[in-house]
C-alpha cells in the first residue's frame, strides 16, 4: 500500500514536472523563438520589398539606357508620362515601363507609387523696363511708393525676390518731381539704373536700337540680355515688367501726333521693337508681365518751363493697340498683361504678378492600384533626384499581399 | 516496500532524466536564439550597407543629371564658361582648347553635383541616417581613341564623368558604414564631345570663314545688295556646319551685328579670350592648343584683285546655333536637344572678289 502511494506520488510529481517543463518551454523558449522568427520573417519581407524597389529603380530601360529612377524623376517633374528622347531613341512611355516591371515583381494590383511634386522655392528676379514720359508720372510715383515694401515683405516670408529697375532714356519733369532713379531706394535686392547704351550689351553689338523714352521693346532686349544688377542666376524665375501707356517707340502714326490704329502697317518700327523684345525674352527664359498704364485723361507735367495739363488723345486712341502689343508679348513668353484703371491700381498689379510668377506646382505622379482597406500595407519612402540641380522629390511606394 | 522503493527510484530517475532533458533542451534552444540574435544583428549591417549602396546610386544619378545639365550649359555658351564663346575673333580662329572645354564641363558639373549634395542635408535621406560630403573634382572623359573626330558619331554618343576628392557617403543608422571612393557614370545619348571635336578640327583650319569668303567671291559681281550676299554666304556656312556634323544637326544663325561700309562699328570690342591658366583637376591628355591663323586674306590664299563692284567692307558678329535633334536631354524644364552655339566676329574685306576672266 505504501509502495503504491509512493508510486502514484512519484508519477504525479513526474507529470507535474513534465507539465512544468512544457509550460516553461512554451512560455519562455518557444515564445521567444516564435517572436524572433516572426521578427526575422517580417524584417526579411520588408527588406525584400525595399530590395525589390531598389533593384527596380536602378534597372536600365533598354531604349534610353536610363535608370527607372531617372525616368520617374523626369516624368514626375515634367508631368508627362510620355517623354520624347529625340530622333534616335524616340518616345518612352514611363508609365508602361514601370508598370510591367512592378507587376512582375509585386503582382498586378498589389502596389502603388506616389511622387508628389516637390516644393521648389526658386529665386524670383524681376527687371522693370519703364517708360519715362510724362504720362507715367503718377504710375512711377506709385511704383516707387509700393515696390520696396512689397519686396521686403516677400523676402521676410522666405521668398528670395530681387528687382532691378531700368528707366528708359528720358526722365520727364513731372509737376511735383522728375522721373529718375532717385525715387527708388537702393538696397541689396533693389536697384535702379538708366538704360543707356553703355549698359546695354545688345546695343553695343548693334542688336536693337533704342529710340525713345517709350521704346520698351528694345528696352526689354537690353534688360533680358543684361539681366538684373546681380546677373541672371541659374534656375531662377525671370520676370520682365515693361510699364508704359504707349506702343514701344510711341503711339504716334508715322511720327505724326495722331493714332492710326486701323493702319497697323504704319507701326512697323513699333512692331519690330516688340518682336525684338519677344525674341530676347524667349531666348533668355524671361516671362513678361506688361503693365499698361491708363493712357486716357490728362497728365500734369512741366512744359516750356511751366506747369501744364495735357490731354493724351493720341495715346488714348491707340489704347487697344497697346493692349494687343502687350498681350502678344505676354502670351508668347508665358506671362500675363495687367491693365491699370489708374495709378493707384499699381500695387494690385504687382501683387498679382508676384503670385503669377511663382513656380506652379505640378501634379502628383501616381501609378499602380488604389490601396485596399484592411490590408497589411508595407511602405517604402525613397528620394528621386530631379533634373533640376539640388532638387529631390519624395516618392512613396506601397505594397500589399 | 522494496517494490515501492524500486518504483520511486525509477520515478526519481525518470524525473531527473526529464529535468536533465529540459536543461539540455533549454540550452540548445537558447543557443538557437543566440544564433538568431546574431543573425538579426547582422541584418542591421546589411541594412546599412544596402542604404550605402542606395546612396551611391542616388549620387551617381545626381552626377548624371549634373553632367548632362553642364553639357547643355557649356554647349549653349559655345564650349567655355563664358556666356559667348567666339570661335572666330577678328578672322582668327580661336576654338576653345580641349582643356578649356573640359574645364568648363568639369567646373559646372561639380557645382551642380554639390548643389544636390547640399540639398541632401535637409532632405528625408538625412533622417534615414545617410549623409554625404561635397566632392572636389568632377572628371570629364570622352570616348578613347579618335572616335570623336570621325564623321560617324556612333562611337562618340556618350561621355563619362567622375566625382572624386573628399566626397564621402556615410550611413549611421542602423549601423555605421561609409564609402569614400569615387563615383563614375556614363552619360549616354549626348553628342557634345563629338560636336566639339568635329567643330574644333574644322575651326583649326578656318573652314567656316573660307566658306563664307568663297561664297562672297562667287557672289561678288552679282547685283544683289551686300546684305543679300551675306545671307547667301551665311546659309552656305550653315550648310557647311551640317556637313561637318550630320543631318541630325540643324543649323540656324542670327546676325548680331552687321555694319556694311564701316566694319569697326561692329568689331570695336574685345573677343579674344585670355589664355587659360587653370589646371584640370583630373588627368586628361586630350588638352591641346590652338593657334591663330592671322588675316582672313591669308586664310583664303590665292591672288585677289580689286572688287569689280558689290562687295563692301563689312564687320559681322554672328551666332551659329547647332541643334542636335538626334537626342533629347533631360533638363530643368523639358527634355530638349543639345544646342551648341558658335559665335564669330570677323571683317569682310572689299578685296575678296574673284578676278573676272
Amino acid at each position: 500500500m505504501k509502495g503504491q502511494v509512493f508510486e502514484i506520488f512519484g508519477f504525479l510529481i513526474l507529470a507535474i514536472a513534465i507539465l512544468a517543463v512544457i509550460v516553461l518551454m512554451r512560455v519562455n523558449v518557444a515564445g521567444s523563438i516564435g517572436k524572433t522568427f516572426l521578427s526575422i520573417t517580417d524584417r526579411q519581407y520588408s527588406e525584400g520589398v525595399r530590395a525589390g524597389i531598389n533593384a527596380l529603380l536602378f534597372t536600365t530601360e533598354e531604349k534610353t539606357g536610363k535608370s527607372l529612377l531617372e525616368l520617374i524623376g523626369i516624368s514626375s517633374y515634367t508631368g508627362k508620362n510620355k517623354i520624347d528622347f529625340g530622333k534616335k531613341v524616340g518616345e518612352v512611355d514611363v508609365e508602361k515601363e514601370l508598370e510591367w516591371r512592378f507587376d512582375a515583381i509585386y503582382g498586378k494590383g498589389h502596389w502603388q507609387i506616389n511622387v508628389p511634386y516637390p516644393n521648389i522655392s526658386k529665386d524670383i528676379q524681376i527687371v522693370f523696363v519703364i517708360d519715362t514720359s510724362a504720362s507715367l508720372c503718377d504710375d512711377i510715383k506709385n511704383l516707387a511708393n509700393n515696390l520696396p515694401d512689397m519686396i521686403e515683405k516677400l523676402r521676410k516670408s522666405g521668398r528670395r525676390v530681387s528687382a532691378t529697375i531700368y528707366l528708359l532714356s528720358g526722365g520727364a519733369p513731372c509737376c511735383d518731381y522728375t522721373i529718375s532713379c532717385d525715387k527708388f531706394p537702393t538696397k541689396s535686392y533693389l536697384h535702379c539704373t538708366n538704360l543707356a547704351r553703355a549698359e546695354c550689351k545688345s546695343l553695343q553689338t548693334g542688336e536693337g536700337q533704342m529710340q525713345t523714352e517709350e521704346d520698351w521693346g528694345h528696352g526689354l532686349v537690353c534688360a533680358a540680355e543684361t539681366g538684373p544688377k546681380e546677373g541672371w542666376q541659374k534656375f531662377s524665375v525671370r520676370v520682365g515688367i515693361p510699364i508704359s501707356d504707349e506702343l514701344p517707340m510711341g503711339s504716334e502714326c508715322n511720327g505724326q501726333n495722331y493714332c492710326c490704329v486701323s493702319n497697323r502697317g504704319a507701326y512697323s518700327a513699333q512692331d519690330d521693337s516688340l518682336q525684338a523684345g519677344i525674341k530676347a525674352s524667349i531666348e533668355n527664359g524671361m516671362r513678361v508681365f506688361p503693365i499698361k498704364a491708363n493712357p486716357c485723361g490728362t497728365i500734369c507735367g512741366i512744359y516750356q518751363g511751366g506747369q501744364d495739363t495735357v490731354f493724351t488723345k493720341t495715346q488714348c486712341d491707340c489704347s487697344s493697340l497697346v493692349t494687343d502689343f502687350m498681350n502678344d508679348i505676354a502670351d508668347k513668353t508665358n506671362g500675363k498683361m495687367f491693365e491699370l484703371s489708374d495709378a493707384s491700381d499699381m500695387p494690385r498689379a504687382l501683387r498679382e504678378i508676384m503670385i503669377s510668377a511663382q513656380e506652379t506646382r505640378g501634379k502628383t505622379f501616381t501609378l499602380g492600384s488604389p490601396q485596399p482597406a484592411l490590408k497589411n500595407i508595407r511602405a517604402v519612402t525613397f528620394l528621386v533626384p530631379l533634373p533640376l540641380p539640388g532638387i529631390y522629390a519624395k516618392a512613396y511606394f506601397y505594397e500589399w499581399a | 516496500m522494496s517494490k515501492g522503493i524500486a518504483y520511486s527510484v525509477v520515478v526519481i530517475v525518470a524525473l531527473l532524466g526529464v529535468l536533465m532533458l529540459s536543461v539540455w533542451s533549454y540550452n540548445q534552444l537558447s543557443t538557437g536564439s543566440r544564433y538568431a540574435g546574431t543573425y538579426t544583428e547582422r541584418t542591421d549591417e546589411d541594412i546599412a550597407n544596402s542604404k550605402l549602396e542606395l546612396a551611391k546610386r542616388f549620387l551617381s544619378q545626381d552626377l548624371v543629371y549634373s553632367s548632362q545639365e553642364a553639357a547643355l550649359e557649356v554647349a549653349s555658351n559655345g564650349g567655355t564658361l563664358q556666356s559667348k564663346t567666339f570661335w572666330y575673333c577678328q578672322a582668327d580662329p580661336q576654338p576653345p582648347t580641349k582643356q578649356e572645354f573640359l574645364y568648363a564641363l568639369s567646373n559646372m558639373s561639380l557645382d551642380f553635383l554639390n548643389a544636390y549634395i547640399e540639398e541632401l542635408k535637409d532632405s528625408e535621406i538625412a533622417n534615414l541616417g545617410i549623409s554625404a560630403s561635397k566632392y572636389d573634382c568632377a572628371g570629364m572623359y570622352s570616348p578613347e581613341g579618335t572616335v570623336c573626330s570621325q564623321k560617324d558619331s556612333t562611337g562618340c554618343e556618350y561621355f563619362r564623368s567622375t566625382a572624386s576628392g573628399n566626397g564621402m557617403i556615410q550611413v549611421t543608422d542602423p549601423a555605421v558604414a561609409s564609402y569614400a571612393g569615387d563615383l563614375s557614370v556614363s552619360n549616354d545619348n549626348n553628342r557634345i564631345m563629338w560636336i566639339y571635336n568635329r567643330l574644333y578640327d574644322d575651326t583649326k583650319d578656318s573652314k567656316l570663314l573660307r566658306v563664307i569668303t568663297s561664297t562672297l567671291r562667287d557672289e561678288c559681281t552679282g547685283p544683289q545688295t551686300m546684305q543679300t550676299k551675306l545671307e547667301v554666304a551665311f546659309d552656305k556656312a550653315c550648310e557647311h556646319l551640317v556637313s561637318v556634323l550630320d543631318t541630325d544637326v540643324k543649323c540656324s544663325y542670327s546676325v548680331l551685328c552687321e555694319s556694311v561700309g564701316n566694319p569697326i562699328a561692329c568689331l570695336n570690342f574685345d573677343c579674344k579670350r585670355p589664355e587659360m591658366t587653370q589646371q584640370l583637376c583630373f588627368n586628361s591628355d586630350q588638352a591641346s592648343s590652338n593657334q591663330g591663323l592671322g588675316d582672313i586674306l591669308q586664310i583664303i590664299g590665292g591672288k585677289t584683285v580689286k572688287a569689280q563692284r558689290g562687295v563692301q567692307a563689312t564687320g559681322v558678329v554672328i551666332k551659329f546655333s547647332l541643334t542636335d535633334t538626334k537626342f533629347n536631354i533631360a533638363t530643368s524644364k523639358e527634355p530638349k536637344p543639345l544646342l551648341f552655339n558658335v559665335w564669330a566676329a570677323f571683317n569682310i574685306a572689299p578685296e575678296n572678289c574673284r578676278p573676272i576672266n
